[in-house]
């Protein structure tokens, strides 16, 4: 690679996206404009409705006789109301002593519902008689030590309990869905809160009893966080997924320019038959679009920064929550965070290439934008979920583990980062060269680059894949029947009805499975292409491949077996998972073993192979080179396994599969390596605990449970690769019958 | 450093064939074969989806063929694409301008990837733009330009590295007849200087004008080939227009006749 002509490239890029108005607003401009006037309007918006006067009806004051005194020259007293009697305007009116509880209530939710009231007020005609009959009750046990204490409880608790207990107390009539009565409700509540502990002093002292008895402990909070975590932690919850929306959408306007416009310019047409060659011209491209991915996701933090400290940080009154805890930017920490930004710049920016560049036009282009965004959403929300924390399983997850990297380094927990800084990294490496290696083969199709703009007509291009089938599916078929499968799974978990035995769980497993996986596989293979047989992959073998596929699902067990001690200790098994599994082998204690074995070994052996490693391999296999068709198919078969752990498992399994399948171009003896992989699981589950002679071979685990012992996986994995040696050179990678060959 | 070539081009069966979601597999271009000569202007006529562009993207190293060869300047365009590169100059119908840059700008990005260095780079600005007569929107971004102007900049882009072989992709549509007409004259200078033009269109009096070697497409083969005077005699025609009509039309005859005939045919020798 001529780096000069890369740097020819970016540097052109660079410059012309600078003087494209519409990049430089998305990029630079309106994130940099954005969040001040978000932020101003925020604060015009809370000063609103903060100091906007409640409007509040008040039923009955007149009922408070000689309770402490609450309403001065029809307002609440100062003594009560230091904030609130300003914000509450109060319009009085008579209880009327005839009136019915539920009357008056009626009367009051009419009124707010009318939105005449923001809340209505409600005293009971018996309030005061009740207090008073309380205070007779304290100073009559007055002297009674022991019973006074008891008395004092039962009043206390009384007062603080609801008003289903309390019907004397005075209700707040409001609408929780409409805010104005929300907060009016609020300032009613502090007054009215303050105006109770008054009534409490009153019966504490009439019965000579000490106020603190009433609270004889005080809790005492010692938080251990140090102060810029807890000034932080409103930060760490928005940045993280700010700045990740933001390196999205800054990497995919200019990729779209970039890529689909040059299209739609002719431009690019121009630069492909320059002396610059096709990996010089996606660097190049790519550079540019990080830079901008950067610079957004940059601007965007600054103007984040300065709108949280100068607006709403000084803006706000001095000791309020949020001023404290927006007052401070965590500076160091979000420089960390920068950096660990990069490798996610790099992989969006790639993703918004490989997007652009598969685009024919602009608008094209910018329809791609969404269905990327949402995908990654729900990755990016996840450092707002205070519950998931950064660990090995959650650094692993791409865009997840960065969010939460980025949280806990704005939170200033180094210690936590560092340890997991690794992992996220080498994730988002990954995926950034995955995403890499996609965008450079979109450059080098020609059927990519040089699309035609005219419209796809799905039923011209149906009636063309039934009419003349191919002699292999393409790569198109083979993924849209990956997803097509995985559309028919989901929707089965749903219909399938609850499995109230063992046979029904087993007979609806394996009815669903053939008909979602295996079903759909024949189909496809017998009505889109010429020859079913060879498109499934069902071809004989010799025989030292079908003694190989026999003997290496044993020699695989216990190394599978470690795999999925490693996969739950990276991903632990949820508790109420654990409990429906245990539920599940309780059901199958009255399971024949040879049923288990139909549904379990054989159903899955036949038909998953015949979907996964026949059509779907084919297909992938047909367009593209052998490893990455095997780790496709690898990922949709593990995929479709539903449960984490086990589609993680399902998908190591699924490469050895798919390599079994390439050399020998057969699913054969996939097929045996499947259903006696499947149906060892099956026979030790059932019969382990009896067999005397395992347990030399076994070990007690922490809570997995018995495992084979390290010594027997060390032999084990010898075999195996033993065997896979063998395999290597008895077999050779068959290539594949295409419409192109 | 490979010797100097008397046939600059030289496509031996070249073949495209490529998958289409709604037709199935589409041979655009069918086993053709041509050479083409320094100074020599060499016409590729044909109605629109005769296949020209899809050779010319061959040429250029855009597409990779299916089936046969084609050398540029001695060098495949297969093997040593980036050879070829270096030795073409490619002007196609959409002006392929970069809006926000301007003319020089534009030049200039093109001759650093061609390995200029900047004082050849500026003597070769200096003759292209004098040559081209572009001095006046030297500085103007392209955005600004007329289509006419924005087609000399790409003639700039595509000979600012003097290269011996220039390909021109249907290069006068969407101009007008005077912008057209000084298109063809800057063509024929080329041609003077000895470089060898492929120059592809849909217009016969245009080729009539600016080539004088000129292959007949349709269907992806070529029909005829050969001088236009030789080939106008040779098939009793007065012009190339109608020469190119009478082909087409001979063409269209031939298959249809096959069309009906093959079954019969076919019928016939099953009961041998």
């Amino acid at each position: 690679m001529n780096w000069k002509n890369v740097q020819r490239i970016f540097k052109r890029e660079i410059f012309d996206q600078l003087r494209d108005r519409r990049t430089l607003f998305t990029t630079m401009i309106l994130p940099l404009v954005m969040y001040p006037i978000l932020g101003l309007l925020m604060l015009q918006v809370a000063q609103f409705v903060s100091e906007t006067a409640s409007n509040v009806q008040v039923v009955g004051a007149e009922l408070i006789g000689e309770l402490p005194e609450l309403f001065v020259d029809e307002k609440f007293t100062a003594a009560h109301s230091p904030a609130e009697g300003k914000l509450l305007d109060l319009k009085f009116i008579q209880n009327n002593e005839q009136s019915t509880a539920e009357l008056v209530y009626d009367q009051a939710k009419d009124l707010v519902d009318a939105d005449e009231f923001d809340a209505v007020l409600v005293f009971p005609p018996d309030l005061q008689a009740y207090i008073l009959a309380l205070r007779e009750d304290v100073v009559r046990t007055r002297g009674n030590n022991e019973s006074a204490v008891e008395e004092v409880e039962q009043v206390s608790g009384a007062l603080n309990s609801d008003e289903t207990v309390l019907p004397q107390g005075p209700q707040i009539v409001f609408n929780s869905v409409d805010d104005k009565s929300k907060i009016a409700h609020k300032r009613i509540a502090n007054v009215l809160g303050s105006w109770q502990a008054s009534i409490k002093q009153s019966l504490f002292q009439a019965g000579n009893i000490p106020l603190k008895i009433a609270d004889p402990i005080a809790i005492v909070d010692r938080d251990t966080a140090p102060e810029e975590s807890r000034n932080a932690a409103i930060w760490a919850s928005i940045i993280p997924m700010m700045l990740l929306m933001w390196t999205l959408s800054g990497a995919f306007y200019p990729a779209v320019d970039l890529c689909a416009g040059e299209k739609e310019r002719g431009t690019l047409e121009t630069l492909l038959c320059g002396p610059a060659k096709r990996l010089e011209i996606v660097t190049g491209k790519l550079l540019t679009i990080m830079t901008f991915s950067f610079f957004t996701s940059l601007f965007n933090l600054i103007s984040i920064a300065f709108t949280g400290v100068f607006l709403i940080g000084k803006m706000m009154p001095a000791g309020s929550p949020l001023q404290e805890r927006l007052g401070t930017v965590p500076g160091w920490s979000i420089l960390w965070s920068l950096v660990v930004l990069v490798p996610l710049v790099a992989m969006f920016s790639a993703l918004a290439l490989s997007a652009a560049t598969f685009a024919r036009s602009s608008k094209e282009g910018q329809y791609y934008m969404m269905p990327l965004l949402i995908l990654c959403m729900p990755l990016m929300m996840i450092s707002m979920i205070p519950s998931v924390e950064l660990n090995l399983g959650t650094s692993l997850i791409p865009v997840a583990g960065a969010a939460l990297l980025l949280r806990n380094l704005i939170e200033s927990q180094f210690s936590v980062a560092i340890r997991f800084a690794f992992p996220v990294v080498a994730s988002s490496m990954f995926c950034c060269y995955l995403a890499l290696r996609w965008a450079t083969a979109q450059f080098n199709s020609e059927s990519v680059l040089f699309r035609e703009s005219e419209k796809w007509d799905v039923k011209l291009w149906l009636l063309q894949l039934l009419k003349t089938p191919r002699v292999a599916p393409t790569t198109g078929m083979a993924i849209c029947f990956a997803l097509f499968v995985l559309i028919l799974r989901f929707f089965a978990n749903f219909v399938a009805p609850d499995a109230t035995s063992w046979s029904s769980f087993l007979l609806n497993n394996s009815v669903a499975l053939i008909m979602t996986v295996g079903v759909p596989a024949i189909l496809a293979a017998q009505f889109l292409t010429t020859n079913l047989w060879d498109t499934l992959n069902l071809r004989r073998v010799s025989l030292s491949v079908a003694v190989i596929a026999l003997l290496l699902p044993f020699s695989l067990q216990p190394i599978i077996s470690w795999f999925g001690v490693l996969i739950a200790e990276i991903y632990p098994i949820s508790p109420s998972m654990l409990a429906g599994l245990e539920g599940l082998e309780k059901m199958f204690d009255d399971a024949p073993w040879w049923w288990m074995l139909l549904a379990m070994a054989a159903v899955p052996a036949i038909f998953e192979e015949l979907a996964f490693r026949g059509f779907m391999l084919s297909g992938l296999r047909s367009e593209t080179k052998d490893w990455t068709a095997i780790f496709i198919t690898a990922a949709f078969f593990g995929i479709t396994h539903g449960i984490l752990q086990q589609s993680l498992n399902a998908g190591i399994i699924g490469v050895l599969l798919g390599y079994v399948a390439v050399r020998t171009n057969s699913i054969i003896p996939t097929m045996i390596i499947h259903f006696l992989h499947n149906g060892l699981v099956v026979v030790l589950s059932k019969f382990s605990a009896s067999q005397e002679w395992l347990q030399p071979l076994q070990v007690e685990y922490s809570e997995i449970g018995t495992i084979y012992s390290p010594l027997v996986t060390v032999g084990a994995t010898l075999l195996t690769l033993a065997l896979l040696f063998a395999f290597h050179r008895v077999t050779d990678t068959q290539p594949l019958l295409t419409d192109t060959a | 450093m490979k010797p100097k070539v008397l046939k600059v081009i030289v496509v031996e069966k070249l073949e495209k064939t490529y998958p289409d979601l709604q037709r199935g597999a589409v041979c655009a271009v069918r086993g053709i074969s041509f050479v083409a000569s320094p100074g020599q202007v060499f016409g590729l006529l044909g109605p629109n989806g005769a296949g020209k562009t899809t050779v010319l993207r061959m040429l250029s190293t855009m597409l990779k063929p299916t089936g046969g060869t084609a050398t540029v300047a001695g060098f495949d365009v297969e093997n040593e694409a980036e050879e070829v590169r270096r030795q073409i100059g490619f002007v196609s119908a959409n002006t392929a301008s970069y809006d926000r840059m301007s003319a020089f700008e534009m030049v200039e990005f093109f001759g650093q990837l061609h390995g200029l260095s900047k004082d050849e780079l500026a003597n070769r600005s200096e003759v292209v733009f004098e040559q081209l007569q572009m001095n006046d929107f030297r500085e103007t971004t392209c955005g600004k330009m007329s289509t006419g102007m924005k087609q000399k900049v790409s003639i700039a882009r595509a000979i600012i590295h003097d290269p011996p072989v220039l390909i021109f992709d249907e290069a006068t549509v969407g101009l007008d007849v005077l912008v057209g007409r000084s298109l063809q004259n800057t063509v024929l200078q080329f041609k003077d200087q000895g470089k060898c033009i492929i120059y592809s269109t849909h217009h016969m009096n245009e080729a009539e004008r600016v080539c004088d070697h000129v292959a007949i497409m349709y269907q992806g083969e070529i029909l005829a080939e050969g001088g236009q005077r030789e080939l106008c005699e040779h098939h009793g025609q007065h012009s190339l227009e109608e020469l190119f009509f009478a082909l087409i039309d001979q063409h269209d005859c031939q298959e249809n006749s096959a069309a009906l005939v093959t079954p019969d045919i076919i019928a016939t020798e099953s009961q041998l």
